[in-house]
């Protein structure tokens, strides 16, 4: 395999190559995604852009009052163990120690895991269920487009092919807020995920009223997605068992999930279910635990 | 018997390690030579198919394109197998799966060979395939052999069935269902083959069979043996999965033809799709025992899908059929195995050799029986144990070195001491204990198995060691360095073993079975002493005494007061070197055809384990909280090896047990290691724990034998015995994935609704 390989030095150098290659460069970050394609001739590409010297995207940063930036060029390994993310998005940060092994989130990238589009990606349920932001640049300027709106398909998304993904904001969120993503793997380590589920639930004062309920899901339709209906069960609620119970119910229904070499559709409708009412009673836990924190 | 030895018994690192650790041992992938040619298989997409024609013309004009190579182009016999030769090289007519090969393309590089492959235009009649072996044996089935698709019916007959189970009190039966399972080497099969000025043929290879190697590759190119020299470059592990030398038979046909050398490596999907794996078997088992507990009866049928090739699956099935009765003493036995051929990829030889499948159906059907008899399941396995009095399935009655009792004794307090841990288990787990037992024959079933070893002593008191087993990775050379320099009295560093050169090393059969610590150590043992009687004796004229007065060590002897150095004494003597040579020979008797009783193996190794298992009653996912391995290896050679085989066997095992599954849609579709699922070291137990148990071998180089497989062989009906006490229903299926699990517990559920409703 013959491919040109494209080494900008600083973000804007990358923006005009991508301008002038468009579709014919294939950007490589961490790698653990794109070599493999490469390697297997699922994917061909003229030319490889490698965005390593590009520290300017390699950062994880606190905007005041306004929330958490993290540049696409951050690894999983350096955002699972940032005290940043797992102060604020610890189901963030359990998502990205659980992908792939100790090897792999030290090379791949988080913006590479959402660039990549796998409807497996572990890092993309955390983010749905936030109002993320992605940061796209181009030569010719930036757009911001909110996460549930970047992915098309297996790996499809809304990225222009003059575009790179610059970064990710995360809203922050204040008050009660817990969250968790939970992921079910065939093995302990170097697995795609059967099923991921997050889920995060913020709470209304009292440890029993539900203010808010955001659920997201892996592995189960073309995209990772939220349960929107799901969440709507639990949403301005007092907090009941059967209501978590049928919150679960429900998000199973909202999934499509395929039957393959991981696990059978029906096996996934289970877990889906079974994710979904541990990952809820542990963001609930969390949420509530943030209250005796603060009044101590 | 307590004697007090210098070398063996001792933990010592194994002699290949550091060199490994440092990055520095030569694999055959290492190694390149001036224009060698890079060689790429054409293999077959088809399952079944005929080959009508094959035109390789515009491969051949591609660009660094040297040859394309189909059948027609090999000068002599075209086959192969280890032991039943019964596949084509390169397919001439015939695919019988997908990943049969059926060309090959030698470039000048690895792409350019590649390219070139997808330009070979083969002209195929696709033909009716069967998959299922059980579907394969109905009459009207597409026929995957010639021959029919029984491929082999091994039987073992005794006793009267009927009346066997007349006498139970209790009968258990259930059909049992294992996977097909890859070997997953790390290094994939590799060889290089190059010419040298006279025309003979040298081979450098990852091989579990150096002479085998030679064997196939002269007879495919119609050379002497003698004109083929081999060498086993360091190996990256084999289980089984490279005693069939068909990387070796590739480069070496591009080399013949072409002069150039040539390589050719598997990458790890071709591993996957075209190597050789353990058969799946689905196995009917019947077992009684009467109201003491005795058993009584088994009533078992054994079917392993062999796949396309027969190969080795006459040895895997014979070896499970005399194992049906594990470490039991049955009576009354009927037993028939089938090796089936099907449309799959060819299965082989594997860690195991078809044992573990065996051991989780008897193991499986001694607990359910315990449960119907009320007893503890290693009370049962106690009253029917092997002991020196008892003959196993195929009518040998072990004199010395089986502790199964001995071994069963101590599993008892072992179990005892995780039952308390039961009553921890946390909301929404189930946890269970379980216990599994195996018995192996150590060496060749079918057939008797001779070592050969030759040994030199040269007069600066360091020797070397010649002798054919090659050591896969697993420390065999280690071992066999101990035993000649415990019998010298020399220090390990200085013998060297040479096991991987065909030009220098004699044949021993391939490392397989268990056997080279048993075979192999005896015959180097038995070399050893023959240069020590010629040493003493010369010693003992040079000092006018008795030779059992001399004293050997570090290269001189000694008598009193008067000592010579070794280079005095063979100067003395005109000698420059002792050589002798020595073979090891047990008298077995292979199992007879019709009913299979015989003497089959010089030694037998027993293994007792158990398992502490948590099941996630949501998602069925197993995990394993503690995990005892109790091994039965005579005495240890080196404990350091002992224990590094026995935590890799029981891993493999674990793997088989719990996520490994060769699937086949077409041809093999997990392919990728992302998707067939070996254990990694995140899945080792939470607390793993190895105890061997040393009960002398009287007939065993220092009293070890082999245990190398049996470290395998029980995990799969541990952990089956394990999850099926944790969840309270039968699993009769491996590997016992997280779905498989959530089936039955949902199942259970289900009648559990249907029974209070």
């Amino acid at each position: 395999m013959r491919f040109e390989l494209l080494q900008p030095k600083n973000l804007s150098e990358a923006l005009e190559m991508k301008k002038a290659y468009g579709e014919r460069a294939k950007v490589l970050a961490g790698g653990t995604d794109l070599l493999v394609l490469l390697k297997d001739r699922k994917l061909k590409a003229e030319a490889v852009m490698s965005l390593r010297r590009l520290r300017e995207l390699n950062f994880i940063r606190v905007e005041d009052g306004k929330g958490v930036r993290l540049g696409a060029l951050v690894t999983h390994g350096d955002a699972a163990a940032s005290p940043i993310i797992q102060g604020r998005f610890p189901d963030l940060a359990e998502a990205c120690s659980q992908v792939g092994a100790v090897q792999i989130q030290n090379l791949a990238t988080v913006g590479g895991n959402l660039c990549n589009a796998s409807p497996a990606a572990d890092a993309a349920p955390p983010l749905l269920l936030t109002d993320a932001l992605l940061t796209l640049a181009s030569a010719t300027g930036e757009r911001a487009v909110p996460i549930q709106d970047f992915f098309l398909g297996p790996r499809q998304t809304v990225l222009r092919a003059d575009e790179i993904l610059k970064d990710i904001f995360i809203p922050e969120v204040p008050g009660r807020r817990g969250a968790t993503y939970l992921k079910l793997g065939r093995r302990q380590a170097m697995e795609i995920a059967i099923v991921g589920v997050g889920v995060a639930i913020h709470l209304n004062g009292s440890d029993q009223q539900i203010a808010d309920c955001r659920i997201a899901m892996g592995s189960v339709a073309p995209i990772p997605l939220r349960a929107r209906r799901g969440e709507q069960v639990l949403r301005s609620q007092t907090i009941k068992d059967e209501l978590i119970e049928e919150a679960a119910e429900v998000a199973a229904e909202e999934a499509s999930p395929i039957s393959d070499v991981r696990g059978s559709r029906s096996y996934r409708l289970d877990m889906i279910r079974v994710l979904c009412r541990r990952a809820a009673r542990e963001a609930l836990a969390r949420a509530q635990r943030k209250k005796q924190e603060g009044s101590k | 018997m307590s004697v007090a030895y210098q070398v063996v018994g001792k933990p010592m690192p194994r002699t290949d390690a550091q060199s490994k650790v440092l990055g520095q041992a030569q694999y055959t992938d290492d190694l390149s030579l001036p224009r060698m040619l890079f060689v790429k298989v054409l293999r077959s997409p088809h399952p079944h198919a005929r080959i009508r024609a094959i035109k390789t013309s515009a491969a051949q004009k591609q660009p660094g394109i040297v040859a394309v190579l189909t059948a027609k182009d090999i000068p002599g016999e075209n086959s192969m197998g280890p032991i039943i030769k019964d596949q084509q090289i390169l397919c001439a007519d015939l695919v019988r799966y997908a990943g049969d090969a059926v060309a090959l393309v030698a470039g000048e590089t690895e792409q350019a060979a590649e390219v070139a492959l997808e330009r070979i235009e083969v002209d195929y009649e696709e033909l009716p395939f069967v998959f299922d072996p059980l579907k394969a044996l109905e009459p009207d089935a597409p026929v995957a052999h010639e021959g029919g698709n029984i491929g082999t019916h091994m039987k073992v007959r005794r006793g009267d069935i009927e009346a066997g189970f007349g006498q139970a009190a209790a009968v258990v039966e259930a059909r049992f269902i294992t996977p097909r399972v890859e070997h997953a080497y790390i290094e994939p099969e590799v060889a290089l083959v190059s010419l040298d000025a006279q025309g003979d043929v040298s081979v450098w290879s990852s091989t579990q069979y150096a002479h085998l190697d030679r064997e196939e590759v002269a007879r495919m190119l119609a050379l002497p043996q003698s004109r083929v020299r081999v060498r086993q470059m360091v190996t990256g592990g084999g289980f089984g999965g490279k005693l069939n030398p068909h990387a070796q038979c590739y480069a070496a046909l591009v080399a013949w033809k072409t002069g150039r050398p040539a390589k050719v490596h598997y990458h790890r999907d071709e591993s996957l799709i075209a190597s050789y794996k353990a058969h799946p078997y689905v196995i009917d088992m019947k077992l009684g025992a009467d109201r003491e507990g005795r058993l009584t009866a088994i009533d078992a049928r054994l079917v392993g899908n062999t796949g396309a090739y027969l190969c080795q699956g006459r040895a895997v099935i014979t070896k499970s059929v005399t194992h049906v009765s594990g470490v039991y003493y049955i009576p009354n036995i009927k037993a028939d195995a089938y090796a089936v051929h099907t449309n799959t990829v060819p299965c082989g030889a594997m860690r195991g050799y078809g044992v573990p499948q065996v051991a989780f159906a008897l193991e499986s059907l001694i607990d359910e029986l315990a449960d119907r008899l009320g007893l503890e399941p290693l009370e049962l396995r106690m009253r029917n144990a092997l002991d020196t009095t008892l003959p196993n399935a195929t009518g040998q009655i072990m004199p010395a070195s089986i502790p199964v009792k001995e071994m069963l004794a101590r599993a008892k307090t072992s179990v005892e001491s995780l039952r308390p841990l039961l009553k921890e288990t946390p909301p929404g787990r189930k946890r269970g204990i379980g216990v599994g037992c195996s018995s192996r024959g150590i060496g060749s079933i079918r057939k008797a198995s001779r070592s050969t070893a030759v040994v030199s002593l040269h007069p600066d008191g360091s020797a070397t060691v010649a002798c054919g087993h090659v050591d896969l990775g697993q420390g065999s050379d280690t071992m066999m360095a101990q035993v000649a320099a415990e019998e010298l009295g020399l220090d390990v560093d200085r013998v060297r073993v040479i096991t991987n050169d065909t030009a220098i090393s004699p044949d021993c059969e391939s490392t397989s079975a268990s056997r080279v610590t048993y075979l192999s150590g005896n015959a180097v043992r038995f070399a050893a002493a023959k240069i020590k009687t010629r040493v003493l004796d010369l010693a003992a004229r040079e000092f006018d005494c008795a030779a059992d007065e001399v004293k050997m060590r570090n290269g001189a002897v000694a008598h009193r007061e008067q000592g010579l150095s070794l280079a005095a004494l063979f100067g003395k003597n005109t000698m420059h070197i002792i050589t002798e040579v020595a073979e090891h020979l047990p008298a077995t008797t292979p199992p007879d055809p019709e009913t299979g009783q015989g003497k089959p193996a010089g030694t037998y190794n027993f293994n007792v384990h158990i398992a502490l298992v948590e099941v996630d009653e949501g998602t069925g996912k197993v995990e394993t909280l503690k995990y005892l391995a109790m091994g039965d290896v005579g005495k240890m050679l080196n404990p350091m090896v002992v224990e590094g085989q026995m935590h890799g066997g029981m891993m493999m095992g674990m793997g088989f047990a719990l996520s490994e599954e060769v699937k086949i849609d077409c041809g093999v579709a997990n392919s990728t290691f992302a998707t067939y699922l070996i254990p990694t070291a995140c899945d080792v137990p939470r607390e793993l724990i190895v105890d061997v148990i040393e009960d002398a071998e009287p007939t065993g180089p220092f009293g070890a034998k082999g245990f190398s497989e049996g470290s395998l062989d029980p995990v799969g009906a541990t952990m089956a015995n394990a999850v099926s006490n944790a969840i309270g229903v039968r699993v009769t299926q491996l590997p016992m994935t997280g779905e498989r699990i959530h089936q039955l517990l949902r199942r259970r559920g289900e009648a559990v609704l249907k029974a209070v409703n």
